[in-house]
């Protein structure tokens, strides 16, 4: 779906943002991208979008140079963006001009979704809530059954009933031809959404793998206390105890702490990496 | 099915829909302003009328009509990427799926139609409100004479070409500035021809070193103002103004009307194709 | 539904799964909601709860009709309560044993408590 290859990219010649940054994610899976500010989370974003052109190296969805931003590129692709524009314009007429250019938008859907978060069909776009806004753009980006759909900060400014309903609607949209790219620091937010880990830090892509990937080769638990006997990765005390990563030695099924693991692979790249490799 | 990434008419004409619906209320507040503009400026005619002068000759407005032309011309092509002026609405124009081609001639379209239709209709809905309450309460009478409106060379294709030339140096100028772009690319436009005036002045001075009229004595690319070597007396210049050639002149007009406006809407085209957002 | 920290989800899923079984609400040989039904109203990655089915599809508990969905095994309470006992005493019977053996308590003193944890929960029944 998405294919990377040896990106070269920086806004300065002089400093080199991506140097030979490559990434390949698939269809059928919902892809957390996680990194810090500034690590490089949406100017990676915005080359898969085309909005930014690699200095070298290409950029490609389904089988597209993004760059040249093609109609047979766009219509297959929608980015919800954290800030966003909403023309002044009632909802019905947004869906009336714009639903047309993606040919797999279902209308039905989308009223069905409106309904899910409560929005009611009349009201104006500009009458709105930046969180209604963000709601009526996650409908609609939903709505157009794009192959790709790419969403930064989705659940900022969404309430909690909100949260779980967006949850809702994004388990029940993803099939086996769509991928859905997540870019977040609400982690716990979206934690069971997430089938694929990619973590982004200084402008590389220093980890990426399947949780089920994740939960096989390592282990997150809390402990009461920690041993020098015990090997562990990462540690976070806090009241409850000790919550670690570590080598899943004794095949334990135990349930990813993405917080927990991002912090490890940002602090111990190297044992993570030695683990995983 | 793949759909045609270069041209489609009929993805075109959403897109144009879409601009027009987004914006409608811009566009029909400011048809709204210049109409009610056109009649308050033929009530105020009427009101100032010199009560004397009964008789009016429409072409005398002819300057100012094609001055306000021009100068809306330009305000209508230099707002076509207003929407690139923030990173959000950039990404809504860029990310829409119509091609680069359609969203630039929409662009196009929409700013020459409300130069030559809109702003015309406009004019004359406020030259008949004009004529209107000039013939019926203040007794004047008002004549046309359509030949004066279009003074030898001029033709109606003319002014058009004039339409089609300050709309492609604005909209290519609107792919530099998207906020506040009219006085900045005016303000350019300034600085541009001061440059060209000025690199014109140091070639003449040193070309025609002492044979110039006055230092100042010329126009760029067209014509040099010299004093005729040793044909000067005390009291009478013998001057000639040296013209570039007419195969020069006539080659000049032509890129002028044929190859300049299609060139700037090119260039603007590919500068709106090739922009990335930060 | 609350998720707890410890387990991997696919597991809880099952587990969820089999409580709907042994409740009695989803009953044997009836198709159960679809993954994407499940998925949705668990807030959960389609792909876990794929993951779920095979493993209760390897357990026996569930089959899967192709294009229609997947079912519960006939036998599939059985199933579920012999997983459960074996989990119990390899899990929980240990630790258990442990307590009796540190309180010195031997199986025939808890005896008289288990009759009567048995009695009220069987009157309970009844009412």
């Amino acid at each position: 779906m998405i294919n990377i290859q040896s990106l070269k990219f920086s806004y300065k010649p002089s400093r080199p943002l991506f140097d030979d940054l490559n990434l390949q994610l698939g269809p059928g899976h919902i892809y957390g991208l996680l990194g810090k500010n500034g690590a490089g989370k949406s100017t990676l974003l915005k080359q898969i979008a085309g909005l930014l052109f690699p200095t070298s190296g290409k950029v490609e969805v389904l089988g597209q140079e993004t760059r040249f931003r093609t109609p047979s590129f766009l219509q297959e692709i929608f980015l919800v963006p954290e800030e966003f524009y909403l023309p002044k314009i009632s909802i019905q007429q947004f869906i009336n001009t714009r639903a047309a250019f993606y040919p797999k938008f279902n209308e039905q859907e989308f009223d069905t979704y409106l309904k899910e978060f409560d929005i009611p069909v009349n009201q104006k776009l500009t009458e709105m809530s930046y969180g209604q806004k963000k709601k009526f753009l996650i409908c609609f980006a939903l709505a157009c059954n794009t192959h790709l759909l790419i969403m930064d900060e989705p659940t900022n400014g969404l309430d909690i009933p909100s949260k779980s309903i967006f949850r809702k609607l994004i388990a029940g949209c993803l099939t086996e031809d769509k991928c859905i790219v997540i870019s977040t620091h609400q982690v716990r937010d979206l934690d069971n959404l997430i089938d694929s880990i990619v973590i982004i830090d200084n402008h590389r892509i220093i980890f990426r793998e399947a949780v089920e990937t994740v939960t096989d080769k390592l282990s997150f638990k809390v402990l009461p206390q920690l041993d020098k006997s015990i090997p562990v990765i990462y540690a976070d005390s806090n009241l409850r105890g000790h919550s670690v990563v570590m080598p899943n030695l004794q095949h334990e099924h135990s349930r990813i702490d993405m917080e927990l693991l991002f912090n490890a692979v940002l602090s111990n790249r190297q044992s993570i990496q030695e683990i995983f490799n | 099915m793949q759909p045609n990434n270069v041209f489609s008419l009929r993805r075109m004409g959403l897109y144009l829909r879409k601009e027009i619906i987004d914006q409608y209320k811009v566009f029909l507040l400011g048809t709204a302003a210049i109409l009610a503009a056109c009649c308050l400026f033929g009530l105020i005619a009427v009101i100032t009328m010199n009560p004397y002068k009964t008789s009016f000759e429409l072409a005398d407005i002819l300057p100012l009509y094609l001055t306000l032309l021009l100068a809306f011309t330009a305000l209508m092509a230099s707002r076509s990427f207003n929407q690139l002026s923030k990173p959000e609405r950039s990404i809504d124009f860029f990310l829409l799926p119509a091609s680069h081609l359609e969203k630039f001639l929409t662009q196009l379209i929409i700013s020459l139609t409300a130069a030559i239709v809109v702003f015309n209709l406009c004019v004359y809905i406020g030259v008949q409100f004009f004529s209107y309450l000039a013939t019926h309460y203040k007794h004047a009478e008002i004549t046309t004479d359509m030949d004066r409106f279009f003074p030898r060379p001029f033709t109606i294709g003319s002014y058009l070409l004039m339409v089609l030339g300050m709309n492609s140096l604005y909209l290519f100028g609107a792919t530099f500035f998207h906020k506040f772009a009219l006085p900045k690319i005016f303000f350019v436009l300034i600085l541009i021809q001061t440059g060209i005036w000025v690199i014109n002045l140091g070639f003449t001075n040193i070309l025609f070193v002492g044979h110039l009229q006055s230092w100042n004595a010329s126009v760029p690319f067209v014509v040099a103002g010299l004093i005729e070597p040793g044909a000067s007396t005390a009291n009478t210049h013998l001057s000639t103004g040296y013209f570039v050639p007419e195969w020069l002149g006539t080659s000049f007009i032509f890129i002028g009307k044929y190859l300049l406006i299609p060139a700037f809407w090119t260039m603007a085209y590919f500068r709106i194709a090739d922009k990335e957002i930060q | 539904m609350e998720f707890k920290d410890t387990q991997a989800i696919y597991i809880q899923i099952a587990d969820y799964i089999n409580e709907q079984i042994l409740l009695g609400k989803w009953l044997p040989e009836e198709r159960i909601p679809s993954v994407r039904e499940l998925a949705v109203s668990l807030e959960v990655n389609p792909n876990t709860v794929m993951r779920t089915c095979e493993l209760l599809q390897q357990q026996d508990i569930i089959f899967n009709k192709r294009g229609i969905g997947y079912f519960i095994q006939p036998d599939a309470v059985k199933k579920i309560m012999q997983a459960k006992k074996d989990a119990f005493i390899t899990n929980e019977l240990p630790q258990f044993f442990h307590n009796l053996y540190l309180l010195d308590l031997s199986l025939d003193d808890l005896k008289p408590y288990y009759d009567q944890f048995r009695k009220s929960k069987l009157n309970g029944h009844e009412n």
